[in-house]
């Protein structure tokens, strides 16, 4: 241990005397280093806020949405299907034995909302007390709704952030009233802000729900107009229970959906558990491209820093021939100049990972991508570093080793 | 303390065997103060080579101390460098970017010594030989016989059975190399055996043994008592 510890400081030593060649050695490893981390953290980013979206869905949900039909054909489509409508979720109830949840969703047309204080362009849905918990929508002040809610007809809502910024101001809009068409509504509750700015995922349009009124649908289909002839319901989304696949799940339903609507192609579902799958896919393509695109610098600063090695050697050739004549042993001499490759690689890793984080954080600023902070990365690359420093440096140390004294002696 | 009996080296270059080494016999005494003299080629490095286990012989035998040492692998051949051998060179081969005391204590690195320990007997060695006022010193801030002096330091400090010099004062002027002939014999009176490779006269004037080679063998090999030898 005593030997490794002399050689470390002896090649710091030998390090810091070469500053500028040390220096242009370590910048290999630390763009090496630096592009795999950044990589690493975008990815890591990128699951992260996959999985925050999912949640946003539900992973255990199925979702049915409606297709909007042209208007033109409206009357025609109708004879056969009438669109999404409660009858669909009874019947899916009914007959899906593996669905342990549900709620319904149906868009309110809007053309005027405010409250004393202020203006809202917020988007008014109508929905059932279950979707706050099927949708993973947590209340920061304040109830969401409930079957009670639901069961009288309520005029009470759940605003998102925004709206209740846009509505109270900077007021507790917890029993304020808003006002929305004709009718007044009571803010129960406002949802805790949730950071997701993504507006697609995967070719699935979101919707944040920073800027809406959540009203309990009972009420929005009782009492706001709607056109003759539009579908009942927007949207449905059902719960599976644990264990069950979501994509047979979703086929059995498409098949129940599809008999009732006499095959008319006027609703589609979403299955997120699918698309977190296609998600990752997609994002293992990424992390297969940049990971070569990183092993690549890796390999580039690992031919560096064995290009230096052997110049070093070759400069030292006459002190390896001195250190030989005084009793170094050819492992000696391997010891030194390993411990050397390895130093460079180490400390070029080290660095690496702090440049990383920073274009981490670069990226992070311009394109708006989430980047996380990513533990695997971290022990990931400084131990590629450091066997790259090994790998790299073996052959100049074993060269350095095998050098015959005598000749080495002579050398200028 | 040294035996060599009928040792070679021959080197194979293209389709000509060169006979660097053919067939040399001869013992070297404790406390010997030997020169070996010969024109260029007459096989005089080769020797000191051998003597000093930087090379193996291709024949015959050698025995320092009582070891065989021309059957010995590497490892064992740079323990014994590194034990029982003291080199001086020509050119003083210093490591440059050290200092003085770290180029007398490289050698105790390689017997595992600790550092305190090496640096006691570094700081102790130069003060020896004079130079206890320059232990910080890089080798380029010192004069050519301050840098000999660092090299003699060197060669001593693992108390070797052997100093094997190679023209010691051959990159000094003549009054340095006054200087250091007067370290070698003051070493040679406090009981060390020098054995020193040289084309001048007047430096194997101070041995009291003279070797003279030619063509890979030796030719003389004369005594002189200790109190002629000039000084």
């Amino acid at each position: 241990m005593i030997e490794w510890y002399q050689d470390l400081l002896q090649a710091i030593d030998e390090l810091a005397n070469q500053k500028l060649r040390t220096l242009l050695t370590l910048l290999g490893m630390i763009f090496g280093v630096g592009a795999v981390i950044a990589m690493l953290s975008v990815g890591e980013g990128a699951e992260r806020e996959a999985l925050q979206i999912i949640d946003t869905m539900g992973l255990r949900n199925i979702l049915v949405k409606s297709k909007p039909t042209p208007d033109d054909m409206l009357a025609e489509i109708r004879e056969e299907s009438m669109g999404l409508n409660l009858q669909d979720l009874e019947a899916a109830r009914d007959t899906l034995p593996f669905l342990t949840g549900y709620t319904a969703l149906k868009r309110v047309r809007i053309y005027s909302q405010f409250s004393q204080f202020g203006k809202s362009d917020a988007q008014v849905l109508g929905v059932s007390p279950t979707h706050f918990d099927m949708a993973n929508l947590e209340v920061a002040g304040g109830r969401p709704l409930t079957q009670l809610d639901a069961a009288g007809y309520a005029q009470n809502c759940v605003i998102g952030p925004r709206t209740a910024h846009d509505l109270f101001g900077n007021r507790d809009p917890i029993g304020g009233m808003v006002k929305v068409n004709h009718l007044w509504f009571t803010v129960v509750g406002v949802l805790a802000d949730n950071r997701t700015e993504q507006t697609e995922f995967e070719g699935v349009k979101l919707q944040s729900n920073r800027n809406k009124i959540f009203v309990p649908i009972e009420t929005a289909l009782k009492r706001f107009q709607f056109k003759t002839m539009e579908e009942e319901l927007d949207e449905f989304h059902i719960q599976l229970a644990e264990g069950v696949d979501s994509n047979r799940a979703a086929q059995t339903l498409s098949r129940l959906l599809t008999t009732r609507h006499r095959g008319v192609d006027d609703f589609e579902l979403v299955v997120p558990e699918a698309l977190l799958e296609q998600h990752r896919k997609t994002q293992n393509i990424f992390n297969i491209v940049m990971s070569a695109i990183a092993g690549i610098s890796l390999l580039v600063g690992g031919i560096g820093i064995m290009n230096i090695m052997l110049a070093n050697v070759l400069e030292r050739t006459r002190e390896i021939g001195i250190r030989r004549a005084i009793g170094a042993t050819q492992k000696d001499i391997q010891r030194l100049f390993l411990i050397e490759a390895f130093a460079i690689s180490f400390f070029g890793g080290l660095l690496g990972i702090l440049l990383g984080f920073l274009i981490a954080r670069v990226i992070a600023a311009y394109s708006g991508w989430a980047t996380a902070w990513s533990s695997t990365a971290v022990v990931l690359s400084v131990g590629v570093c450091a066997a790259i420093g090994l790998v790299f440096g073996i052959y100049p140390a074993m060269k350095a080793a095998r050098l015959d004294p005598i000749e080495a002696l002579r050398h200028d | 303390m040294i035996k060599v009996h009928d040792l070679k080296k021959a080197y194979v270059m293209g389709d000509i065997t060169v006979r660097a080494l053919d067939g040399v016999s001869f013992e070297v005494a404790p406390n010997d103060f030997v020169a070996i003299m010969g024109s260029s080629g007459s096989g005089k490095s080769t020797l000191l080579n051998l003597l000093g286990c930087l090379d193996t012989p291709s024949g015959g035998s050698y025995i320092l101390r009582g070891h065989e040492v021309s059957t010995m692998n590497d490892d064992r051949l740079a323990r014994i460098r590194n034990k029982e051998i003291g080199f001086v060179f020509q050119t003083f081969n210093l490591l440059p970017r050290s200092s003085a005391l770290d180029n007398v204590a490289l050698p105790l690195i390689y017997s595992r010594i600790s550092r305190d320990e090496r640096n006691k007997r570094a700081g102790k060695m130069l003060q020896m030989v004079g130079l206890g006022d320059r232990m910080d010193h890089r080798p380029s801030e010192m004069s050519g016989g301050q840098r000999q002096r660092v090299a003699v330091a060197r060669a001593l400090i693992n108390d070797p059975a052997i100093i094997l010099a190679d023209e010691p004062t051959g990159n000094l002027d003549s009054t340095t190399s006054k200087e250091i002939m007067d370290l070698f014999v003051n070493l040679h009176r406090r009981g060390n055996t020098v054995v020193m490779v040289t084309h001048e006269e007047e430096i194997a004037a101070y041995c009291h043994r003279v070797i003279r080679m030619r063509d890979g063998k030796i030719m003389t090999d004369e005594r002189r008592p200790i109190e002629e030898v000039s000084a």
